[in-house]
């Protein structure tokens, strides 16, 4: 779909090229063209380089190398130890099996894996022309990425959020959940959407009438809508931003406890691209709600993508299939 | 899809999930549009116990809004209306990939709760011209007309927003028929929002979940009625178990058919029942009210007029506002003798309430201001007071 597209503005370009300037070097504009593409210094060694994001060069494996990086170093996503890994480009398709459809505006998302002495990393990066981490508005949605794991022995379960029988395991970034995402104000009266935000967080409030006290609005404090309840989202500010789920089925989303959230990520969105990594420390021998990711082995993987600017959320996002992850 | 008998519609119609035939107990309520003066003492009654939190603000779980013009979000009702096929409930007419036909409200759609208060609706009435009144026919549609419209979640017995969840996050008591949605299971993705014909679902800004009315669940578990009802300062609201046949609400919609659902044509089954106002275009009441049968309002609004002759009518209407416990029967004592008929009421255990008059002792004070020498001795005294309203007893304050 997206080279049939691409040939129209570069034959423009030529076009106007030629007529500008009479006998325009092609390559130059060519190269022109290429250079939006975000320029890394290193890009040389990378195995993969030829692979660009969103380009429809699909492979169905993705290759986990060993790196001794640490965790600290692969939650940069623009780290250099990125460059060792190699990519591949895993296309990806609207959900069309369960109500409400959705997706399909993500063609491909480019994964590397690294499998590192303290854990295991994963980075994603995808095209995608807007920044969409603004879930304080009413008809705003945010950019996601999940990658799943079929857990237990099977190795192959339900691709569609797993099974009874086959439990999936799922790892999902959020960009809302990113520390510099738009919160709402905790001063309404001072702070508005006319005002300049203040911090890093963009702060956001509409305008309204505001009567009652503050310190009545803590979501999870004593009496607060949220209180005694345990869900990840009615929080301003989030621990990480990747949350851990588990799943047994379509509809069966269920965040795991507290304990086994221990999943972090950074998501940086440059150039009309989200270069996403997330780092899982090693699992414990014994916890079975992860995959074990054991040196020489190969498990299944599904990734998928939400564009908030497409109005995707829930179901309604753009999907892999399954994908093999070899851990080398 | 399932196909599931709709009630309102007389007809068989599809749901996403199966549904039982028949509930113990629904939650539902009339409310009287003739009586309300929009104070808006049921808004603020309900904002204060429920949505006074950070990322609340916009939610207004109960809202008086004055038709035709006004509601909140802004025009929800006049925009479903153009999107739905006549014809069509909105998950019969839900778009290729969806399971019901919506939309998401915009932020600025929330920001005027109250918009087009008190604007009527009519032809221009010229300087010097008054408005002509008639209250003598059955129905008079008055020239410039508006009514208040007091809109809270209607527990649908075939909630959109119930069918909508992805997660199966939202839930319909079976005890009660309260709809629900479980905070722990949210995860914001609006489509309860989107779903809603009636957009009494919200998302929480700040939660990043949806949040709702919830019935006063708590309140009602101990067998009163919702914060809204129990402050109405008009008495315009009545709740009770529609599914009861010996309960007042089952009464006037079931049997004297005077209250009539908000947007039937919608398929969820609304089940907050009003008694359409006496004085408004009955073609408009049959698009709200009627599924657009006018023969329903007309029969609605008729009854209605006529319940000063209609012992039993008249003694459920004094049980409005009554007591803050949920009336789940009544019965009228003195039937065929107006002079010494009275309503007695008991709770949902069949405890007696409170016993009052359908016609009471009217006693009338008549003044004459000496200085001026002004009486209406004999206007007034040619008065029948008790064939004169339907709440009769106010005359003794």
């Amino acid at each position: 779909m997206r080279s049939a597209k691409e040939p129209i503005p570069i034959l423009l370009l030529l076009v106007c090229a030629w007529m500008i300037a009479g006998t325009f070097p092609v390559p130059l504009s060519l190269g022109a063209l290429a250079a939006t593409a975000p320029a890394k210094g290193k890009q040389k060694v990378d195995a993969n380089a030829s692979v660009k994001p969103g380009q429809a060069v699909s492979s169905n494996t993705i290759e986990m190398r060993q790196s001794s990086a640490s965790g600290t170093e692969v939650l940069d996503p623009m780290h250099r130890s990125w460059s060792s890994a190699p990519a591949s480009s895993i296309a990806l398709q609207a959900q069309n099996v369960v109500t409400p459809y959705g997706g399909g505006s993500i063609k491909a998302v480019l994964v590397k894996s690294l499998r590192l002495p303290s854990g295991v990393a994963f980075r994603f990066e995808w095209k995608d022309d807007t920044r969409d981490n603004d879930t304080v508005h009413q008809t705003k949605f945010r950019d996601a990425v999940a990658i799943e794991f079929p857990l237990g022995t099977t190795n192959d379960t339900v691709l569609a959020m797993g099974s009874p029988h086959g439990p999936v395991d799922i790892w999902h970034w959020k960009a809302d959940w990113e520390p510099d995402a738009p919160v709402m104000n905790e001063k309404p009266y001072e702070k508005d959407v006319d005002s300049p935000s203040i911090g890093s967080a963009q702060s956001l409030y509409r305008r309204l009438h505001v009567d009652s006290p503050q310190e009545a609005n803590t979501a999870q404090g004593a009496g607060g809508p949220a209180s005694g309840m345990y869900n990840l989202f009615p929080q301003s500010a989030h621990k990480s931003p990747v949350e851990d789920i588990v799943a047994i089925g379509i509809s069966s989303v269920t965040t795991k406890p507290e304990r086994f959230q221990t999943l972090k990520g950074r998501g940086i969105w440059r150039q009309g691209s989200w270069h996403v990594a997330i780092y899982k420390p090693l699992p414990d021998k014994s916890d079975d709600t992860c995959p074990q990711f054991l040196s020489g082995s190969s498990i299944n993987t599904a990734i998928a993508v939400w564009n908030g600017a497409s109005q995707d959320r829930n179901g309604m996002k753009s999907l892999s299939n399954w994908t093999t992850l070899k851990i080398r | 899809m399932s196909r599931v008998w709709n009630e309102q519609l007389k007809r068989w119609t599809t749901y996403p999930y199966d549904l039982p035939e028949e509930y113990d107990f629904q939650w539902s309520a009339v409310f009287n549009i003739n009586r309300c003066i929009a104070c808006q003492t049921c808004t603020m009654a309900c904002k204060s116990t429920w949505t006074f939190g950070k990322g609340q603000e916009h939610m207004w779980w109960n809202n008086v809004s004055t038709k035709p013009f006004g509601d909140h979000p802004r025009g929800f009702d006049a925009k479903l209306l153009s999107m739905l096929p006549k014809g069509k409930t909105i998950f019969e007419a839900a778009p290729e990939g969806e399971r019901v036909l919506g939309y998401i409200p915009d932020d600025v759609d929330y920001d005027y709760p109250n918009a087009f208060e008190d604007s009527t609706c009519g032809p221009h009435i010229g300087a010097g011209q008054f408005q002509e009144i008639n209250v003598s026919k059955s129905q008079t549609q008055d020239k410039q007309w508006f009514f208040y419209l007091q809109r809270i979640c209607n527990h649908c017995k075939k909630p959109a927003c119930l069918a909508a969840c992805p997660r199966k996050a939202i839930y319909k008591r079976k005890e009660d028929g309260i709809v629900l949605i479980d905070q722990e299971r949210c995860r914001g993705y609006k489509k309860c929002i989107m779903a809603c014909p009636y957009k009494k679902t919200f998302y929480n800004t700040f939660t990043k979940t949806s949040q709702k009315c919830i019935g006063c669940y708590p309140r009602v578990e101990q067998g009163e009625t919702t914060r809204c009802i129990a402050a109405c300062v008009g008495k315009i609201r009545l709740l009770g178990n529609i599914e009861d046949e010996k309960s007042p609400i089952h009464y006037l919609v079931h049997k004297a058919k005077v209250a009539l659902p908000l947007y039937p044509q919608f398929g969820t089954e609304p089940q907050i029942y009003y008694i359409p106002p006496r004085w408004v275009n009955t073609k408009f009441l049959a698009m709200m009210f009627g599924n657009y049968d006018e023969g329903k309002i007309k029969h609605a609004v008729k009854t209605y007029m006529n319940a000063r002759h209609d012992v039993e009518l008249l003694g459920v209407l004094q049980l409005f506002g009554t007591t803050q416990q949920i009336v789940g029967s009544y019965e009228i004592i003195n039937r065929s003798n107006p002079k010494e008929a009275k309503v007695r009421a008991f709770d949902l255990k069949g405890q007696e309430l409170f016993v009052v008059p359908i016609y009471p002792k009217v006693e009338v004070h008549l003044t004459k201001d000496e200085q001026l020498n002004i009486t209406d001795t004999e206007k007034l005294a040619s008065l029948d007071i008790r064939h004169d309203t339907n709440t009769p007893w106010r005359n003794q304050y």
